[in-house]
């Protein structure tokens, strides 16, 4: 693309979050400036209203010839019009989100992009801070880059100097929960509701989890094999490893009495007598509780 | 009797209304009203009928714009309240009906607040509550509603005219569904069970199929819950929440066509329809949870059949189509078994009253009853 075009001039981002679909209709339809071709990206487009994602399948039936759209998300359901438009145009493609051990080296390359050599420790340290969210990770390497200026080299030092490690993502907190590792699981529950997620977010997330957990276990139960679960969970594949290798570690009986506890603590949470962190770790605990024999 | 009015509804209950009925005729009743009795004995029927005869020029003929209108629920001068908070009655929500009772009636001569589960004003909320009670504007009338005296704080109960109405029996239940809807006694028991014994809802029950089917899924489900792994659990819940939802559609089509009409009556003059809308959606989270609470009694009369053919009275089996999946639970399932199955369902009940979310009861109620009834050794 950068051969065909200047992107300087012939480049458009917009952020699902806020832009409109005619905005965006708008840029993709506007000629190239001294260039072949023009590239306007759309991230989070998963954000966008169905209104908008229907301007958008709309304008793929008949786009632009010089304009390239690139719509990114993360979540996207197959049988919505928009990707239905774009999977007819043989543009969908998937990039699975990393494995869990993969991170640090994915970090590191996204470094030397920027020419800076990380260390293992860095690499390490930034997924440790920021977890595995991808666009927090790209945002937080951008910074570290800017901090460390002409110096190739990055350091756990610079990681340390720069990210700062409070916020935790909610699936950071649910995988712990899902490896019963009722330390991590404290920890990171006691980071969320300082970061100001409400308990009831958290208790309604860890249900959604649990609910998980007992789908991905019973279709183990039953043999099925592990790409034919995906469709079943309505999951991508990457998803589904990480919640069958969750879901392993516990019983069927388990899973169900977790979410019963849910219930009662739901109850508990509502009735207003206790306060509402005490009653979530005490569930936390219930759930990671000692493995029965 | 020789004409046709709004008490007529009321069955065996014939002391209260002629009671009520005296009253209203000679101009005797009174600010407070306090309405006790079991569920199902028509405290809520009798309350609207004493807003009617209050409010109608007829005294209560059943049949003009406000009687109808009383009893769908929509006559502005007739409110009707329930706990907003976590089971029991806030002091804010004391404090609004306080103020609302202050303000003049919007049609009629009268303003008529009818306050259900009066035993859960907590001491603070009847404290703010004790002085409209005592002394209410002239042209207000209060009747609390409650199933029992003693569970009322007695600073409200003192202070109210008490009215007490027996316990309907099952067979006078049977035969007035008979008599106004035609149907046959298995189908009212049914939907007796299904409806917490309260007769106007098992008429409703009776005549709307998505409830009856969702009733119809659930008795396969407890059938089955033996076998059932956990995504067939988590599935069955999900579409009994569907079902119980379904209903709803019919409520929002009805609630459109009264906003057009109300819009299209009074045109311009139609001022604010917000009030409307804001009873509009206080009555489908009130559906909403009835079609909830049908569920959850659906399962506890399953499992009190199959107590009832396990001890040996298989007559008292209420719901009767499904007679032989009971008789082949009752075959297996222990009395402590039983017990337990029947704590979870009296737990999904208390939960759906803290607002806990619909989905989540009934799952954790459909595992506890499996864990309960489950044969330990083929499930660990
Ligand atoms: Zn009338």
């Amino acid at each position: 693309m950068a051969k065909v075009a200047d992107l300087d001039f012939n480049m458009e981002t917009f952020d699902g979050d806020g832009a409109s679909a005619d905005e965006v209709v708008n840029a993709a339809n506007t000629m190239p400036f001294l260039s072949e071709r023009r590239l306007v990206v759309v991230r989070g487009v998963d954000k966008m209203g169905a209104a908008d994602q229907g301007s958008l399948a709309d304008y793929a039936k008949d786009p632009a010839p010089y304009t390239a759209l690139v719509l990114v998300a993360t979540k996207i359901n197959r049988g919505s019009r928009l990707y239905k438009a774009v999977h007819a145009l043989g543009g969908a493609s998937e990039y699975p989100a990393p494995k869990r051990g993969e991170y640090p080296a994915e970090v590191t390359k996204l470094f030397a992009e920027h020419g800076k050599r990380a260390s293992g420790d860095a690499a390490r340290a930034l997924v440790d801070a920021v977890g595995r969210d991808l666009r927090r990770l790209d945002s937080e390497i951008d910074k570290v880059v800017a901090y460390v200026g002409a110096r190739e080299r990055v350091d756990a030092a610079d990681i340390a100097a720069v990210v700062t490690a409070d916020a935790v993502s909610v699936f950071e907190y649910l995988d712990a929960l899902g490896a019963r590792d009722l330390g991590s699981a404290l920890r990171l529950l006691a980071k969320l509701l300082a970061s100001g997620e409400s308990v009831h977010g958290v208790l309604a997330m860890s249900v959604r989890h649990v609910r998980n957990l007992l789908g991905a276990r019973a279709l183990m139960d039953r043999h099925t094999r592990i790409d034919e679960m995906a469709p079943q969970l309505g999951m991508a594949p990457w998803q589904v490893r990480n919640v069958v290798s969750q879901a392993g570690n516990f019983t069927p009986r388990e899973l169900s009495r977790a979410l019963c506890a849910a219930a009662a603590t739901e109850a508990e949470l509502k009735s207003g007598a206790v306060e509402g962190a005490i009653v979530l770790e005490r569930w936390v605990m219930s759930v990671t509780g000692p493995r029965r024999a | 009797m020789t004409h046709r009015d709004v008490w007529d509804g009321l069955v065996g209950q014939d002391k209260v209304v002629s009671f009520l009925r005296k009253s209203s005729t000679e101009g005797t009743t009174t600010h407070a009203y306090l309405f006790v009795g079991p569920p199902g004995s028509g405290k809520r029927s009798a309350a609207r009928a004493l807003a009617c005869a209050l409010l109608c020029e007829d005294g209560g003929c059943g049949t003009c714009s406000v009687c109808t209108r009383i009893k769908r629920g929509s006559y502005p001068d007739v409110r009707v309240y329930e706990p907003e908070g976590a089971a029991t009655y806030m002091v804010e929500q004391a404090r609004e009906i306080i103020h609302d009772t202050n303000l003049s009636p919007v049609e009629g001569p009268l303003k008529i607040y009818i306050l259900d589960r009066a035993e859960a004003f907590n001491p603070a909320a009847a404290n703010a509550l004790l002085k409209t009670l005592e002394e209410p504007p002239d042209d207000v009338v209060l009747i609390l509603l409650t199933i029992s005296w003693e569970s009322v704080l007695p600073t409200i109960a003192s202070r109210c005219q008490v009215v007490r109405f027996a316990p309907v029996s099952p067979s006078t239940a049977v035969a007035l569904m008979a008599e106004r809807s035609g149907v046959g006694p298995d189908d009212a028991m049914a939907a007796l069970a299904a409806s917490g014994g309260v007769i106007p809802r098992a008429l409703d029950f009776i005549s709307s199929p998505v409830r009856r089917a969702a009733r119809g899924r659930l008795l396969g489900v407890l059938r089955d819950l033996p076998v059932m792994d956990g995504r067939d659990v988590l599935e069955a819940a999900r579409e009994l929440l569907t079902s119980v939802k379904a209903p709803l559609d019919e409520v929002r089509v009805r609630q459109e066509a009264e906003l057009r009409e109300r819009v299209e009556f009074l045109g311009k003059t139609a001022g604010s329809l917000k009030p409307i809308e804001d009873r509009h959606k206080r009555e489908l989270s009130a559906r909403e949870r009835e079609g909830i609470g049908e569920l959850v009694n659906v399962a506890g009369s399953w499992l009190r059949d199959v107590a009832a053919t396990a001890a040996g009275a298989p007559e008292l089996v209420a719901n009767r189509d499904a007679a032989d999946d009971i008789a082949a639970a009752a075959s297996c399932i222990g009395d402590r078994q039983l017990a337990r199955a029947a704590n979870a369902v009296s737990e999904a009940r208390r939960r759906i009253s803290y607002n806990v979310s619909p989905q989540l009861a009934i799952e954790a109620m459909l595992f506890d009853i499996q864990e309960a009834i489950t044969c330990p050794r083929s499930w660990e």
